[in-house]
């Protein structure tokens, strides 16, 4: 497994675990359920996916941290962000 | 043996003989460049010019300094830089016309550096010199770029920062591909390579091209090649004439995500050592004591001049570098970046590489996973070309009276004294000889505000300038007159005053 799917499997798991707090829960759900799409794409199996992965993975452990609704919208942008850029044309690779 | 010296100045400064341009002069000569140079030398000074876009490139300036010095001592320099290969759709430096009008464009010309910018190899990069390397770890053979193989000495210029497929792109980069003419890139990069070459070695899946409907830019996926070995028929399918690829890369940005090609770590680990055998190539071609490097390792961005971006620096300046191991120079750079801290903002944050200690480039620089920022260095010691150990000096500014401005050197009053009595630029003879309209005081503390300014902006009835297009008392030109009283357009000064009629 590479780096990008490494640390994107991790978010995962955080946001897993975060998913038992009732609060967020529904959120949380929906959450994975969008990034359960996006992790076998080549996004992620390159380096072109890490920064995101990266930036995730951060945001879930400042959610664990400190549950909050600031925390988890954030999260949610970031989700956002990687559904917009991993079919995104013209990745630089080479 | 002694360990190779490489001569550093650090990137702070706080006066001229202390600025990053004349420090790069100052560690020209402690490295004894000045030394190697004799009159009537030609002096190839190799540098990269910059894809078209790019930003972080080395400045004219840089260039114009060490042209100027070599000048000084009696050489003939010439700027230079290579034809690429076709790896960019839309490439700007791929043929000599296209490198000239690039460089044009990025500030490099004859009269911005003081001396010709040329094409090394040639219009289309076929004007080359054959060199065996029988010490190479992957090549045998070298192309060098002609006019680099045919000068006297050659200074190597090179902008240090990250590639992404080089993984660095410092002095051996400026050798094993930046001084190969094209004909010399293929070789480099692993055209028609039985294990390495993208058509033997990269894993194809033609499956995952989703159809001329559903894919935009299809036609780009047949136009990427130029030799047209990619084609989409009729009925969708995605075909590909491998066997005849040559490794120009061309297709690689268009194939790549969309997953029709797996990334070829091989491919990119057989071109990295290439380059450590092509540089070799190079200091073959060109004599060991003939070559000099110089790495300003400024703006260090994580992918190389010839992506037609800059992205924010991996690290802040790191310095300017010299020696005459280009092995020992890159090193030193690779372990300065390593112990920088990584840009707040950069990619090196995103990358999570950012912590001081981390290894900047072979996430932050190389473009696919598993690449190392050591394999070209590490090639380069197995083939004999240098040495990973090295002796960092800290070479001493050389003092003002070296980096006075050349085109008059002589000291303010003897320039100006003179020239003043005839054209005196402040108005003496204005406002009691104070010269100017100006209040006598103002509170200067209600504009320092960081919340803003504590006056109104409106408040100095008497000031010289309203900013709202008004008459401005005290304006001693009886000429002109406040069109209407005031502006219609919201702009003061000239643009609301008209001719009074007499």
């Amino acid at each position: 497994m590479g780096r990008a799917q490494d640390l994107l499997a991790k978010a995962m798991g955080n946001i897993e675990g975060l998913s038992s707090n009732s609060d967020f829960s529904d959120r949380c759900n929906d959450g994975l359920k969008r990034l359960d799409a996006q992790k076998d794409k080549f996004f992620f199996q390159s380096l072109a996916g890490l920064p995101s992965a990266n930036k995730l993975f951060k945001a879930t452990e400042k959610m664990l941290a400190d549950p909050n609704d600031n925390n988890m919208s954030e999260i949610e942008g970031l989700i956002q962000e990687i559904e917009d850029k991993a079919d995104a044309p013209g990745t630089v690779l080479t | 043996m002694d360990k190779p010296k490489v001569y550093f100045m650090d990137a702070r400064s706080e006066s001229p003989d202390t600025s990053l341009i004349n420090k790069t002069v100052t560690v020209f000569e402690a490295a004894g460049f000045d030394k190697m140079i004799n009159k009537g030398d030609v002096v190839a000074i190799k540098m990269h010019c910059g894809e078209l876009g790019s930003s972080a490139y080395i400045r004219p300036a840089y260039v114009r300094a060490i042209a100027d010095k070599i000048k000084e001592l009696g050489g003939r320099p010439f700027a230079c830089d290579t034809t690429t290969q076709t790896y960019g759709t839309w490439g700007s430096r791929a043929i000599e016309l296209d490198l000239l009008e690039t460089a044009e464009k990025n500030g490099f010309s004859s009269a911005t550096l003081g001396c010709p910018f040329i094409s090394a190899d040639g219009y289309v990069g076929t004007s080359d010199y054959r060199v065996d390397i029988p010490e190479g770890y992957l090549l045998k053979e070298a192309y060098i770029a002609q006019a680099i193989a045919a000068a006297d000495k050659v200074i190597v210029l090179t902008h240090f920062k990250g590639h992404g497929m080089g993984v660095i792109g410092g002095a051996l980069k400026n050798l094993g591909i930046g001084c190969q003419s094209k004909r010399g890139k293929f070789n480099v990069h692993m055209g028609r390579h039985p294990s390495y070459g993208i058509g033997d070695s990269t894993v194809f899946h033609p499956e995952n091209f989703k159809g001329k409907e559903a894919d935009p830019d299809w036609e780009l996926l047949e136009n990427c090649c130029p030799l047209g070995l990619f084609k989409v028929t009729d009925d969708d399918k995605l075909l590909w004439e491998r066997e005849k690829c040559i490794n120009c890369l061309g297709c690689g940005s268009w194939m790549n995500p969309r997953g029709i090609f797996e990334p070829n770590l091989a491919n990119f680990d057989a071109t990295d050592i290439a380059i450590g055998d092509a540089a070799l190539g190079v200091i073959k071609a060109v004599g060991k004591e003939n070559i000099g490097f110089i790495n300003v390792a400024v703006d260090v961005s994580p992918k190389c001049d010839c992506a037609g971006f800059s992205d924010l620096p991996l690290v802040p300046h790191l310095g300017v570098f010299a020696s005459k191991d280009p092995v020992a120079i890159d090193q030193a750079c690779v372990n300065a970046a390593m112990h920088a801290p990584g840009t707040p903002g950069s990619l090196a944050e995103e990358m999570g590489i950012d912590a001081p200690g981390e290894r900047k480039f072979d996430l932050g620089g190389g473009a696919i996973e598993g690449l190392s920022e050591q394999t070209t260095i590490n090639t380069a010691v197995v083939n004999g070309l240098g040495s990973r150990d090295h002796e960092i000096v800290h070479a001493q500014p050389l003092g003002r009276d070296r980096f006075l401005f050349p085109s008059d050197p002589r000291p303010t009053k003897i320039r100006f004294a003179k020239m003043f009595e005839k054209f005196q630029p402040f108005p003496f003879d204005k406002h009691e000889g104070r010269g100017y309209n100006r209040l006598e005081k103002v509170d200067i503390d209600a504009v320092k505000g960081h919340d803003g300014p504590t006056v109104d902006p409106h408040s100095h009835q008497d000031a010289a300038y309203h900013g709202d297009g008004g008459w401005h008392p005290g304006d001693d030109d009886p000429s002109y007159h406040p069109k209407d009283g005031k502006s219609t357009n919201g702009k003061p000064a000239k643009d609301s005053k008209v001719k009074k009629n007499k």
